[in-house]
């Protein structure tokens, strides 16, 4: 990556001070595309420019998993939303928190462009771009980002994984029944 | 329809409070308190109450019973593991699973049953100065324990995961062994990591703590023991705070409990945390120091014909082939096992993301996977990692990687994968950032050697934290006495895994359960002269 340690620091990543800022540059959220709305799930931890950070990555983090319709795909999604949101929730307040600091660079224009290299917000970015994030962050140099792609790995991987509707997908027949 | 006799208990009179339904601030009053309720805390507080002491068991964990065990992975890590399952190292380098649960982590086991080998009972004794633990004097306290928990011989064919680990170490002259278990009537359904739905797994959940209810024994749940307040020598009383009713935060209430002695049994990283929040005297600066892990990594499998890795008893089959080869205080030597493997678990661990890891989640019923567990803590180099405090007082664990345990990772991936081969794998992932699924034993071998052996690289597990607050009798490298005293307390004791000197070098459970033993009937004696 073309950033320096230096600038890394600057940014805040995971600094106290860059939280603060980070709040209040992002101001209300604005995006042309809208998110599918699940009526029934009340988020508790992401936002709605949370989860178009994650409507982004999901589908490249997961590919064909998702299902072949778009229909399916859809559906999917939400699920993966809403396990994250619910996995979030079981985590320390401290990582919580390190979470929203994360979440808040994604989305937040400057930082993503500088950090993520996505230059359009992530429903709009297209698989290729958000493919070669994943892919840098995993191979960064700086632990952070590295840090950061596995939290997002493990997050995706799990709450798809946990839900049966998966379960199909890898010939996995679900708990006995006793 | 499995019998829940853990509800029946509590509908029959038990003296069971959830801090999480607490309305007001409490003050309690009792002889003993159990800090703690999974291997250490549970086998405490049975033998004080069978002999009559007054025994309250305090939890930060949920109550779950029998009839809560729906072998859901999405239900089972966030309600019965600390961190929902993903603690982890300050880097982050290393995934801690560790019981949050009444029952601890003896309620997510996997039943895996040895005796503390001998070698690390000689390096107790010699090098960390340990008074009462030479395998003669040992020998009772495990004999007892393996009777009270139906520790017995497994004698059902393993299942395919571990009978790939037996083949190929066969076909390469390496000997492996049978692993015995605490079960009683078990369905063989390998769910013991969510919680065993038909009690047949002998937890603490369903043998000491049922036991110490029944005779007039309390357990508070969803209570966080936060600190000990105490005065020359002796301390006073323990402040807890209630949970909210998620569990991943203190609420409102705290309860501050006084009673004579202490018991602290939350486990290793939990027990030395408590001991730092309570501001100790700590001289040398040991309270933390020298917790280990058996750090593990791992290598999967892709086999020509159905492993089903999530049935069956989880672990059967055991290697001690590559600790045996050198002295503990010798090059890093590991003991390989194999895990269940369910899906949660399996797409978290393999690596990659997009098309590769849908490619290789298909391969799930084919998929083989073997762990190699490092004995950390007898080498110069092995120090071990230190608990510290977060600015909300929570713990984590400062654990540095250390090139004496990549030399013994990149051995163990090598030896693993040879194994695999050997077994008839078609193609092994060494899990790593960097790997890619290798057709040969060849071809492998050429990779692992060259693979970067790094902090976030290489996957590195543990569910076996150990130490934090050794036994000793030098008080410059320990935190206890060898009888669990705390050195700078008189009413304090710690009957847990924290008290270990070193890694045990074996899955520990037995080794807890055999020291809770003679501790808590040494400390008995104490408290009746
Ligand atoms: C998934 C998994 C599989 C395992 N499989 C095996 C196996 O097959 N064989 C084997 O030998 N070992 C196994 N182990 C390890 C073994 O279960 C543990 O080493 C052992 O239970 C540790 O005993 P302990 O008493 O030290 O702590 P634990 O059993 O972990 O109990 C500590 C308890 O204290 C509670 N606590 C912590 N802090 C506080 C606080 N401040 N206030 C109140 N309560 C607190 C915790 O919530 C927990 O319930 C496994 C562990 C896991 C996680
Ligand atoms: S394998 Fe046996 S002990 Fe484990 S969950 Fe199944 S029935 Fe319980």
């Amino acid at each position: 990556m073309a950033i320096t340690r230096r600038q890394l620091i600057k940014t805040g990543i995971w600094g106290s001070t860059g939280l603060v800022t980070l709040r209040l540059l992002v101001g209300p959220f604005q995006s042309t595309i809208q998110l599918p709305q699940n009526s029934e799930y009340e988020f508790l931890f992401l936002r709605e420019a949370d989860k178009k950070v994650l409507a982004g990555i999901i589908p490249v983090m997961l590919e064909q998993a998702l299902g072949d319709t778009e229909q399916e795909k859809e559906n999917s999604l939400h699920w993966v939303l809403q396990g994250v949101d619910e996995a979030i929730l079981g985590l320390t307040p401290s990582i919580q928190d390190e979470l929203r600091e994360l979440f808040m660079l994604l989305y937040f224009a400057p930082t993503r462009r500088l950090l993520a290299r996505v230059w359009n917000p992530w429903l709009e970015a297209t698989g290729e771009e958000i493919r070669n994030f994943l892919e840098q962050w995993r191979n960064s140099r700086f632990i952070l980002l590295q840090t950061a792609y596995q939290a997002l790995h493990e997050l995706i991987t799990a709450a798809w994984y946990a839900n049966p509707a998966s379960w199909d997908s890898i010939g996995y027949d679900g708990p006995p029944i006793i | 329809m499995i019998q829940d006799f853990f509800t029946e208990g509590i509908q029959s009179g038990w003296i069971v409070r959830d801090g999480a339904q607490l309305q007001e601030d409490l003050l309690l009053e009792t002889e003993v308190v159990v800090i703690g309720t999974g291997a250490g805390g549970g086998v405490s507080a049975e033998i004080l109450s069978q002999a009559g002491k007054e025994v309250l068991m305090i939890e930060e964990g949920p109550l779950k019973t029998s009839s809560d065990f729906h072998m859901k992975e999405l239900e089972a890590y966030p309600s019965l593991y600390q961190e929902s399952g993903s603690r982890k190292t300050a880097d982050r380098g290393i995934t801690i699973y560790q019981g949050r649960a009444v029952g601890g982590s003896t309620t997510v086991n996997w039943t895996t049953s040895f005796r503390t080998p001998e070698e690390t009972l000689r390096v107790w004794q010699e090098r960390h100065g340990l008074v009462g633990f030479s395998s003669v004097e040992m020998q009772p306290w495990f004999d007892l324990m393996e009777k009270r928990l139906g520790i017995s011989d497994w004698l059902i064919p393993p299942n395919e995961n571990n009978d790939v680990l037996r083949r190929g170490c066969e076909k390469l002259g390496i000997p492996t062994h049978r692993i015995r278990r605490n079960v009683k009537g078990c369905f063989n359904l390998g769910y013991c990591g969510m919680g065993c739905p038909t009690n047949a797994k002998q937890s603490q959940l369903v043998t000491t703590i049922p036991k110490v209810l029944e005779s007039g024994g309390q357990l508070f749940y969803s209570l966080r023991a936060e600190y000990f307040v105490h005065d020359k020598g002796q301390v006073k009383e323990l402040v807890c705070s209630a949970m909210d009713q998620r569990g991943t935060r203190p609420g409102k209430r705290t309860i501050r409990i006084r009673a004579k002695s202490f018991i602290l049994a939350a486990g290793a990283i939990g027990s030395p945390a408590l001991l730092l929040r309570s501001n100790l005297p700590d001289p040398y600066q040991q309270i933390g120091r020298r917790t280990f892990l058996h750090p593990v990594c791992v290598s999967g499998a892709v086999m020509p014909f159905e492993v089903s890795a999530h049935f069956g008893a989880p672990q059967t089959i055991y290697s001690d082939h590559f600790l045996q080869q050198s002295p503990p205080e010798g090059p890093i030597g590991y003991k390989l096992e194999v895990p269940p493997v369910h899906p949660v678990l399996a797409a978290t661990t393999l690596k990659g993301f997009g098309l590769d890891h849908v490619k290789i989640m298909k391969e799930f019923p084919n998929l083989q996977i073997t762990l190699a567990l490092m004995r950390d803590g007898f080498h110069e180099e092995s120090q071990g990692g230190q608990v510290k405090l977060k600015k909300d007082k929570t713990p984590v664990l400062d654990y540095p990687l250390t090139p004496y345990l990549w030399e013994g990772v990149r051995r163990a991936l090598l030896s693993m994968a040879e194994i695999q081969f050997a077994a008839g794998a078609k193609q092994v992932l060494p899990v790593h950032e960097d790997s890619l699924p290798y057709t040969s034993w060849k071809q492998a071998k050429v990779a692992i050697e060259q693979l970067p052996m790094e902090v976030l690289k290489v996957l590195l597990v543990s569910a076996h934290v150990m130490g934090g607050c050794a036994m000793g009798q030098d008080e410059s490298n320990s935190v206890v006495d060898s009888s669990g005293k705390l050195h700078s307390m008189n009413n304090v004791y710690v009957i847990d895994g924290s008290a270990f000197p070193t890694s045990v070098g074996a899955n520990p459970q037995l080794s807890i359960y055999a020291l809770a033993a003679k501790q808590a009937t040494q400390l008995l004696k104490e408290l009746k002269s």
